[in-house]
């Protein structure tokens, strides 16, 4: 018979150290990939196009040089780049506010168990994201019936209430906010709104900071509905500006030997290192503002209102 | 804290308001169904073009839309989608019913117009546009006929096309390198061979991911698609062959693999997609596609901005492809057929309104030297005007007074001189066999460009390519296009 070990320690939350390393490496190769390319999208935008075109990428370039920058901020599309800055931002901004408002009081109405078209409510929902009509029929309503072709609008409301965001609002309210806080409101005579304000919302604010972040990501890198529905220089937002450069690159550079006469329209475009400097600059602002929402996401979705 | 929320939530509130009201009213400038609205009797016609709006495109609008209005009594709304999104955009429009009159087809105007998206020109184009049309080449009209109609006014352009290897002069001058005798791909090779000694960094031959090593065929499907009919062969009874079992262009695909391993060919060659700038000097050779109204590298120089020389290396033919290049369809839903079919009889014949558009503003991008010759001025520039090509009748241009006499006497020669295709204006009927086109295409993505570019050795590559398209139904799509063109040439 062998002796037994004896236990020094017992630590129910944790993993042994060896697999507690196993997974670190395993996290931390995982978070090193994802944030490589971004490091490296930077680095091409400070690479002088002459290193760009004789040795390729590189992660230490022979050559630095802020030109790329410098093309954005007074080059020949400078206007359009930062055009396109303000209505993203515009649109991300607005667009946030209006989304987390009525995804809000949406999800609300169908969280109380007393509203009684609370199931014919929560199944309209549902339906429209189990059955998508296609491209075509939103084109249709969003020009033809709405009139919204070449408006600002036509980049906010087609983003503006989602029934995933709906969903994730709806178990939200109903985890956090329990009867019997809004059954003591009622009875100290509050109005439906009041208590949807003063009591509901303050016990909401980590679910609402949570589809609002996924309200502006969507905003600020949406930019099929700018292919749709804007003709419109002035209403072209970044991502957009962005997605057609690249588009143009990759049709003319397809088609160049279609036509000598098409090889006039690639000298217009930016080169390679500008190109990453817009990706830069149209990332930047949006992973910054991650930080913020962050505190919200760490046991935020978990926390109740009372104890029952 | 609360405070703050609070008004956060009433500002989100108006605003949702706002925009529930904005909906309802619709905006007044939204032109979707505006386009033939008739104010004050002056039609509106809504038209779409391809690629990007010039700088200046305002001036440019207002001059022509001055000169429309005095012709046939219509105004011109010109809108861009650019290169890119042309195919998306442009099929949604035509899928939702929307309104707009006139618009360029790209590359989808065979299937758009089985579709019955265009309007039916062949009696409305030698009415309404007499003029224009009675100067089109007829391989304009036969390479358009789609089931024997007419859906498209073509712009008389590069009726035929011929594959040419295009050289930067400045390196050819500084080594003292000969093109003159350069008639196929091998005649080249002496002269990379020199280069790539003088200078092994920079790409002998500028070749990238699409590339395609061309030969005398045409090509039913385009040449991505391994159907072709041999040009140079019995034009009476074209036969469908696979170029990839075809001993000539077998002998260039094995010339390109030994370039690629001498290093004549850049060894990324078969991921490049970002191509070679024409006005760069990363390069010595490329190939380029030359038609008439290139006046040899004339059009080629201009757009380098630094002089380049070209060889041939195929016969100039007139095809299916060069024909629908750039086409103008006449919308199905328009509400101003006949009008739309007249402004483009009059962009396709009248001098004064055409060379506005395409060389920029008269009297600040140029003048007149004599009745159809200009000077250039200082403000010619790049993005200050409308590319030859997809605007309107090569003919009734004018031409620089830098270009020589003979050399627009050539370009009339050459197209009279040019070879037909004996596919031009067939169109195959791919019902039948959709799945089989659909494996074929994913069998040339695996193969197409490591082989056309020599990055794999085509004695091992050729043999499992060809058997991977028997297995994906090769046979079959050949038997069916046979038939299909058998029955052209009949019917021809």
């Amino acid at each position: 018979m062998s002796e037994k070990k004896k236990v020094k320690k017992v630590e129910i939350r944790a993993f042994s150290p060896g697999v507690d390393l196993f997974f670190s490496i395993v996290v931390a190769l995982f978070a090193i990939s994802c944030i490589i390319p971004f490091i490296f999208v930077i680095i091409i935008s400070l690479t002088s196009e002459g290193s760009l075109a004789n040795n390729g990428y590189s992660f230490w370039p022979e050559a630095w040089s802020f030109e790329a920058y410098r093309y954005i901020f007074s080059g020949q599309m400078s206007q359009k780049i930062i055009r396109a800055f303000g209505v993203t931002i515009l649109v991300t901004v607005l667009g946030t506010l209006l989304n987390s408002t009525i995804t809000s009081l949406y999800a609300y109405a169908i969280s109380r168990s007393n509203f009684p078209f609370r199931r014919f409510f929560t199944i309209f929902a549902l339906i429209t994201m189990l059955f998508v009509p296609g491209m075509v029929a939103n084109y249709l309503v969003m020009t033809n019936l709405l009139q919204l072709k070449d408006t600002i609008w036509a980049l906010i409301l087609p983003l503006a209430l989602g029934p995933f965001n709906i969903l994730v609002m709806r178990t939200f309210f109903r985890k956090n906010v329990p009867d019997s806080i809004i059954e003591s409101a009622r009875i100290d005579g509050a109005s439906e709104m009041k208590i949807f304000i003063r009591i509901v919302l303050p016990l909401a604010v980590p679910g609402i900071a949570t589809i609002s972040l996924f309200a502006a990501l969507g905003y600020w890198n949406d930019w099929f509905n700018a292919l749709l529905y804007i003709q419109n220089d002035n209403l072209v937002p970044l991502q957009y500006l962005l997605m057609k450069i690249q588009n143009n690159l990759d049709y003319l550079a397809q088609n160049a030997g279609m036509s000598a006469q098409m090889a006039g329209g690639l000298a217009a475009l930016p080169n390679e290192s500008a190109r990453m400097a817009i990706v830069v600059i149209s990332t930047l602002p949006i992973a910054i503002t991650y930080p913020f929402f962050q505190k919200y996401f760490v046991g935020g979705l978990t926390i109740g209102g009372v104890k029952e | 804290m609360n405070k703050f929320k609070k008004t956060l939530l009433v500002a989100g509130a108006a605003l949702a308001l706002v925009g529930l009201t904005a909906c309802g009213g619709g905006d007044k400038k939204a032109d979707g169904d505006k386009a033939g609205d008739k104010s004050g009797d002056v039609t509106k016609l809504l038209m779409y073009q391809i690629g990007d709006k010039p700088e200046n495109y305002d001036t440019l609008m207002d001059i022509a839309n001055k000169q429309i209005k005095e012709e046939i009594n219509a105004e011109i709304d010109l809108q861009y989608i650019g290169w890119g999104d042309w195919e998306k955009k442009m099929s949604t429009i035509i899928a939702s019913g929307e309104n707009y009159d006139i618009a360029f087809t790209g590359g989808t105007y065979v299937t758009d117009a089985q579709k019955g998206a265009y309007t039916d020109l062949t009696e409305m184009a030698p009415k309404y546009a007499k003029n224009a049309y009675d100067q089109l080449d007829e391989a304009y009209i036969t390479g358009n006929l789609v089931d024997g109609k007419l859906y498209a006014f073509p712009v008389n352009g590069n009726v035929y096309g011929q594959q040419v290897l295009t050289f930067n002069k400045q390196y050819l001058d500084k080594y003292d390198l000969k093109v003159d005798d350069i008639k196929s791909y091998a005649d080249a090779e002496d002269v990379l061979k020199k280069f790539h000694e003088k200078e092994p960094n920079i790409a002998a031959f500028a070749v990238g991911q699409s590339f395609i090593v061309s030969g005398n065929y045409d090509y039913p499907l385009g040449k991505n698609s391994p159907f072709a009919v041999k040009t140079d062969g019995d034009n009476n009874a074209p036969k469908i062959i696979n170029q990839y079992d075809d001993e000539d262009f077998i002998a260039n695909l094995e010339l390109m693999h030994k370039w690629y391993q001498d290093g004549l060919i850049p060894t990324d060659a078969a991921t490049n997609t970002t191509g070679f700038p024409l006005d760069g000097n990363t390069w010595l050779m490329r190939e380029e596609t030359q038609g008439p109204m290139d006046y040899g590298d004339t059009i080629l120089t201009n757009a380098a901005g630094q002089p380049l020389v070209s060889a041939a290396i195929t016969i100039p033919l007139k095809t299916t492809a060069q024909a629908q290049m750039a086409n103008f369809a006449v919308s199905n839903v328009s509400k101003n057929k006949e009008k739309s079919v007249e402004f483009l009889g009059l962009l396709n014949s009248n001098a004064e309104l055409l060379n506005g558009l395409v060389w920029g503003v008269e009297g600040e991008a140029w003048e007149k030297v004599s009745d159809n010759r200009i000077k250039l001025l200082d403000g010619y520039k790049p993005n200050t005007h409308m590319a030859a090509w997809n605007t309107g009748n090569n003919m009734i241009l004018y031409t620089q007074d830098t270009l020589p006499e003979e050399k627009i006497k050539e370009r009339d020669e050459s197209i009279k001189t040019a070879e037909t295709s004996p596919i031009l204006g067939f169109n195959f009927n791919t019902s039948s066999v959709k799945t089989e086109l659909t494996n074929i295409a994913n069998v040339m993505n695996r193969y197409q460009a490591s082989l056309n570019t020599g990055t794999v050795d085509p004695k091992n590559t050729l043999p499992k390519l060809n058997d991977d398209l028997k297995k994906a139904g090769w046979d079959k799509v050949q038997e069916e296009m046979q038939k299909q063109l058998d029955e052209f040439v009949k019917t021809k």
